[in-house]
């Protein structure tokens, strides 16, 4: 069964607004390269992926023990990942959980739908980890893509644009799509005409929704990545968005929503990028504000470096905040890239080789999302 | 260091996949060169130099339209030119296009997969861009070599379209991918788009020829297809010659030695003086040879070249016309049945393929040499460019540079 | 206890928006400032600090406790700007060679900084310009090249433009030999253009950056806020969208930036703002594709019974080539995919035309490949970083 929570369709609630979600991973490829089925008539160079296997779980997991929304509590978690797998999740317990076919994909969705659309209250939550194409559109690739078997190569592909585009004839007024795959044309797919796919649902002209958000872990022609048997970068980006790095003070509360996480992810990607070295970004579609979460504490992505090279080869930098110290001796990565509690912080930077002038410890205000630093020397 | 590698005959600089070829002999020496031992002093720096004397060779006036063209062309139609000789191996080894239209790397591969990974590697270094060199090079070179362990792997059975063979080809030649390091969600970079393109025309091209040839006789198509691989025979003959006549016009003497002369001597100054604990290795290639040979013996007798490999060659004809400036026409005589190695070259091996018809033996004319045959394993006219950029010849030339004494 | 803040512009800043924080981070206003301009905001405390969002991409804070009327200047914020560092840019131009390599982080910042200080450039002469070894670019009008020069070692391509905003949209053609061809619609409103190729430092890519600014910043400066996704910041625009509309749809008359306040407007969903404009601009200039993309929206959005009007302004916009700002090209699709089989053509049409599209470009930014195209080996794609070089 794909719902992990509740633990029966009867359970969930759907005369309050919730938050629904359908979260889908896909590592195994069993008709793509190194895959333990028959090998699709092309592959695409497309080969076996480990990190949406765990960055569903990460991503389902977050939903079901941090998210925190008091006008629109969780309602329902769908969540499939390839391969199919015994995962313990908070709330949810230990379950096995589906693998994500293109047949159980397009069930789920259509299960999920059917909740959001209860009210035009309610949040709809989706999230895709595995391989992506882009031709025309962008297509999110389900577990058997490329089964030799299938005629239509191409029947076996979710169109994602479509499915945002068809999502308005959803009643949920407030849509969030996260969508954590490449968006490169491979050239099997350029070569090749009439690439379609699977749009999920469809709307008119006369359908509409409030407030449309899609994140997308990267732009056009590039890749998104991962560690090997780690989260993406871009769910860890979003996590820690969530978690406080978007998040705005409003009467009190810090709050992040459609608006603050659009704005905080690309910052965030941006110092990922500078970190790891990878060319990553986030192109965010964000049309109209939703509240999604409330985090506990603000949170600041902080990316202290100097302004050369060579200055940063030799800086010995210290950042500290009350007890909390944070050290980069000379040689060490810079910038120092890290989430840190908001507030007032001090930023030593000093050069023990003497190869630029001392400058005294200063203060700096990290506030939410990023912050940059430092004018040094 | 010191490994000096002097191009022939028809090289210049401006071919599609001049860097790539270049990337791919230094890949190929750097995998089998490094830590062999030559005089006693090791190969450690694998990076060659390739003094280039292409700007100085012969040129024709009127683009080498002497050349008879006739009918060959109209077999063409929307077949590239550079795809031509490809098109005709397949033919050659297929006996027929038709059948192997619909996947003819396949069809190839079904019947020999070095084969297949030769045709695939041309197409691939053809159009290969110069910032693209490294990647190509590094890819063909791990190909043949795996093609070489492996020459029927029993997957080709398994696949049944051309896209099919390459993903799988690629994944056996890269193996898994080891892991903590960082992946893509998508194909990765790999160099399959490359791979897939350069299929895709090939196959283009095929199916091209194969649908021109159906209205015509057996005989006659194959004729044409003769006449194909013909062609580029015709051309790189009419440049030998060209450049031929053009070394021996303007080589000069010592004092003013002519510029064909001046570039490759630099090159080989410069790195005698490199490494000076490294042994010199100069590796010429067809009228390379030729010129190197001149060079060593008689324009700068006083740089000491520890092994020197003449590739595809043609030095022992010119000694046995004389040509050379050292040549003495008193020899052959019965006390002196060969003409002398230069005293300044330590060890010397000439690589030919009996198939080239442009390369010689050179042990009959020569003392001091170690002839050794070399089978290219291809077409006529690919065979004499061939050797250098083959993972086979590398390794046999190890072999016998470790048995040097 | 609150009291009057007041923030002044000094008259060489450029328009931006200006948060207004108190010290526990709420923030207690958003303001759109120009240069030589003043507001008054409402704060709780005299610790209440500022954060401008520069349009090159920088924020930097403000903090002057006690000091209720603030003057930011280019001098102020030189000093905390990490970018005003000459590092990148000196480094960048002193790379002897095309080989050598940099990040996009730093390639940003050097082109933030040209930005700063525009160099004087000669007008240009040369049709077709070299990027380094990796292409080359021209700058269309229609199918007339635009002379350039080509600066930085023949690794950039510059052109200043001055035909105006009443004329039809450029294409800034990169091409790479034997591979793909970019193509890049740039407003006619433009007095800037640059393009430049560099080799990446990681991974090996090669990354083609353009930068153009036009005659209206504030424009620019709204898409720079969009492209990163700072809707709050572009929100706090739209006081110029207010001030600037009718002006520049009547009496400047500059098309281009008139649309960009549309879609801004449209994006808000402030359509009392909005009123018919959109209309007029799709009427009035028939070589913009984008204010029939523009006005067919609003229709949607106002759930106007009217489909065959949407219909019609739709395929309009079709018929008068790609919408020139990426957001056009966008609405555009979802819009002939709303309407069904009745305009499956029409869309099959334009996504062939479009071929591969760069969504992260403000500007319509597409990829052909050629006949004879062999894909690059390379692991890393090839980057196609466009934006808008708003003068800071």
């Amino acid at each position: 069964m794909s719902l992990v929570w509740p633990a029966s369709e009867a359970a969930i609630v759907t005369n309050q607004p919730r938050l629904h979600a359908l979260v889908v991973g896909v590592a195994d490829y069993p008709h793509l390269n190194g895959g333990a089925g028959p090998l699709a008539l092309d592959p695409l160079g497309l080969s076996q992926i480990s990190t949406p296997r765990h960055t569903a779980p990460a991503i389902a997991g977050w939903l079901l023990g941090a998210y925190n929304n008091p006008a629109c509590p969780l309602g329902s978690v769908e969540l499939l990942v390839s391969p199919a797998a015994q995962l313990t999740l908070p709330k949810a317990g230990t379950r096995p959980v589906e693998s994500a076919t293109r047949a159980r994909v397009k069930a789920s969705f259509n299960r999920w739908q059917a909740r959001c659309t209860t009210r035009s209250d309610n949040i709809a939550f989706f999230y895709f980890c595995g391989h992506g194409l882009e031709k025309s559109a962008q297509f999110l690739l389900p577990e058997d893509f490329g089964d030799p078997a299938t005629p239509n190569r191409w029947e076996n592909c979710i169109d994602f644009d479509g499915m945002r585009t068809g999502m308005r004839s959803c009643a949920a007024d407030t849509q969030l799509f996260f969508v954590d795959a490449c968006r490169e044309t491979p050239f099997g797919v350029l070569a090749q005409l009439n690439v379609t796919g699977d749009p999920l649902i469809t709307a008119t002209v006369t359908d509409s929704v409030n407030c449309s958000a899609a994140y997308y872990a990267t732009t056009q022609t590039r890749q998104a990545y991962g560690p090997d048997n780690g989260v993406t970068y871009f769910a860890q980006a979003v996590l820690s968005c969530l978690n406080g790095v978007a998040g705005l003070n409003k009467q009190g509360r810090w709050i992040v929503d459609t608006f603050s996480l659009g704005g905080a992810i690309g910052q965030v990607m941006t110092q990922l990028a500078r970190r790891y070295r990878l060319p990553l970004t986030c192109n965010p579609n964000v049309s109209g504000m939703g509240v999604i979460h409330e985090a506990a504490s603000p949170r600041v992505f902080a990316a202290v470096g100097c302004t050369s090279d060579a200055a940063n080869n030799a800086a010995e930098i210290v950042l500290s905040k009350g007890p909390v110290v944070i050290r980069s001796a000379p040689g060490q990565v810079k910038p120092i890239v890290q989430e840190v509690d908001a507030g007032n912080w001090s930023i030593d930077v000093r050069f023990p080789g003497g190869q630029f002038p001392a400058q005294p410890p200063q203060q700096y205000m990290l506030m939410p999302p990023v912050f940059e630093g430092v004018p040094v020397p | 260091m010191p490994i000096v590698v002097v191009h022939g005959v028809n090289t210049r600089n401006t071919e599609p996949g001049y860097k790539a070829r270049l990337a791919l002999i230094t890949s190929l020496l750097g995998t089998h060169l490094a830590g062999a031992t030559v005089n006693g002093k090791a190969v450690i720096d694998t990076q060659p130099d390739f003094p280039y004397w292409g700007d100085f060779a012969a040129s024709f006036a009127w683009d080498m339209a002497s050349l008879p063209t006739g009918q060959i062309d109209s077999l063409g139609g929307g077949v590239d030119a550079d795809l031509r000789p490809l098109v005709a191996v397949i033919h050659d080894a297929l006996g027929d296009l038709q059948s192997a239209q619909a996947q003819p790397l396949l069809t190839l591969a079904r019947k020999s997969l070095p084969q297949s990974v030769a045709v695939l590697s041309d197409a691939l270094i053809q159009s290969a861009s110069d910032h693209d060199a490294d990647r190509v090079a590094a890819f063909v070179a791990s190909a043949q070599a795996y093609a070489e362990a492996n020459p029927n792997p029993a997957w080709v059975a398994t696949v049944t379209t051309d896209p099919q063979f390459l993903n799988r080809l690629v994944t056996e030649i890269t193996g898994p991918a080891p892991s903590g390091f960082v992946q893509p969600l998508g194909a990765g970079g790999s160099i399959i788009n490359a791979l897939s393109s350069a299929a895709a025309k090939l196959k283009n091209a095929v199916t091209s020829a194969a649908n021109a040839a159906l209205d015509r006789t057996g005989d006659f198509a194959s004729t044409k297809f003769l006449a194909w691989e013909r062609r580029p025979l015709n051309g790189i003959l009419g440049r030998f010659f060209g450049d031929v006549f053009v070394y021996l016009d303007t080589r000069g003497d010592r004092v003013n030695p002519g510029q064909i002369l001046q570039v490759i001597m630099n090159a080989i100054r410069q790195a005698a003086a490199r490494k000076p604990g490294e042994p010199l290795i100069v590796i010429a290639h067809s009228l390379g040879g030729v010129i190197c040979f001149d060079l060593l013996s008689f324009y700068c007798p006083d740089v000491a070249v520890d092994l020197f490999v003449t590739v595809g060659s043609q030095v022992s004809q010119f000694e046995e016309i004389k040509r050379f400036k050292t040549s003495d026409p008193a020899i052959p005589s019965a006390r002196r049945p060969r003409a002398a190695a230069p005293g300044n070259i330590r060890h010397w091996v000439n690589v030919f393929d009996e198939v080239d018809i442009f390369a010689y033996a050179c042990d009959k004319v020569f003392d001091r040499v170690i002839d050794f045959r070399y089978d290219t394993r291809t077409y006529t006219i690919k065979a004499h460019g061939a050797y250098l950029e083959q993972d086979r010849f590398y390794s046999r030339l190890r072999a016998r540079i470790d048995q040097l004494p | 206890m609150s009291s009057d803040l007041t923030i002044t512009f000094a008259p060489d800043m450029p328009a931006a928006t200006v948060e207004v924080v108190a010290p526990d981070f709420q923030v207690v206003g958003r303001v759109m400032l120009a240069g030589g301009r003043s507001k008054v905001v409402q704060v709780p405390s005299e610790a209440t600090f500022l954060r401008v969002l520069m349009p090159f991409g920088e924020t930097v804070t403000l903090q002057d406790p006690g000091n209720l009327s603030r003057t930011i200047s280019k001098e102020t914020l030189s000093s905390k700007l990490t970018s005003r560092r000459p590092g990148y840019a000196e480094q960048l131009e002193s790379d002897e060679s095309s080989q050598d390599r940099s990040s996009l982080f730093d390639l940003n910042r050097y082109h933030a900084l040209r930005a700063r200080s525009l160099p004087d450039i000669p007008a240009g002469s040369e049709n077709t310009l070299p990027l380094s070894t990796f292409g080359h670019a021209r700058l269309l009008s229609g199918q007339t090249p635009l002379p350039g020069t080509s600066v930085s070692r023949s690794r950039e391509a510059h052109w200043r433009i001055a035909g105006g905003p009443l004329q039809p949209p450029l294409v800034l053609r990169i091409e790479r030999p034997q591979e793909a061809a970019c193509e890049i619609r740039i407003p006619a409103d433009a007095d800037h253009v640059w393009a430049r190729a560099d080799r990446l430092r990681d991974h090996d890519g090669i990354a083609f950056s353009v930068r153009l600014s036009t005659t209206e910043p504030a424009a620019d400066t709204i898409l720079g806020y969009l492209q990163r996704g700072d809707l709050y910041s572009a929100e706090a625009m739209t006081e110029w969208i207010a001030e600037s509309e009718e002006l520049l749809l009547y009496k400047k008359a500059d098309p281009y930036a008139a649309a960009v306040g549309a879609y801004l407007l449209l994006r808000l969903k402030r359509f009392a703002n909005l009123r018919d404009w959109p209309k007029n601009l799709a009427d009035r200039f028939e070589f913009l594709p984008d204010g029939c993309v523009i006005w067919a929206w609003q229709l949607i959005q106002q759930r106007s019974a009217d489909t065959a009007q949407i219909r019609n302004y739709l395929i309009k916009a079709t018929e008068r080539g790609l919408p020139v700002y990426a957001e056009g090209l966008r609405l555009l699709i979802e819009g002939l995919r709303l309407l069904g089989k009745d305009t499956a053509t029409a869309l099959a049409g334009l996504t062939d035309r479009a071929g591969v599209v760069v969504w992260d470009s403000p500007l319509t930014t597409t990829i052909h490949v050629a006949a004879n195209h062999a894909p690059t080996a390379d692991r890393q794609p090839i980057v196609y970083d466009v934006a808008f070089s708003a003068r800071s």
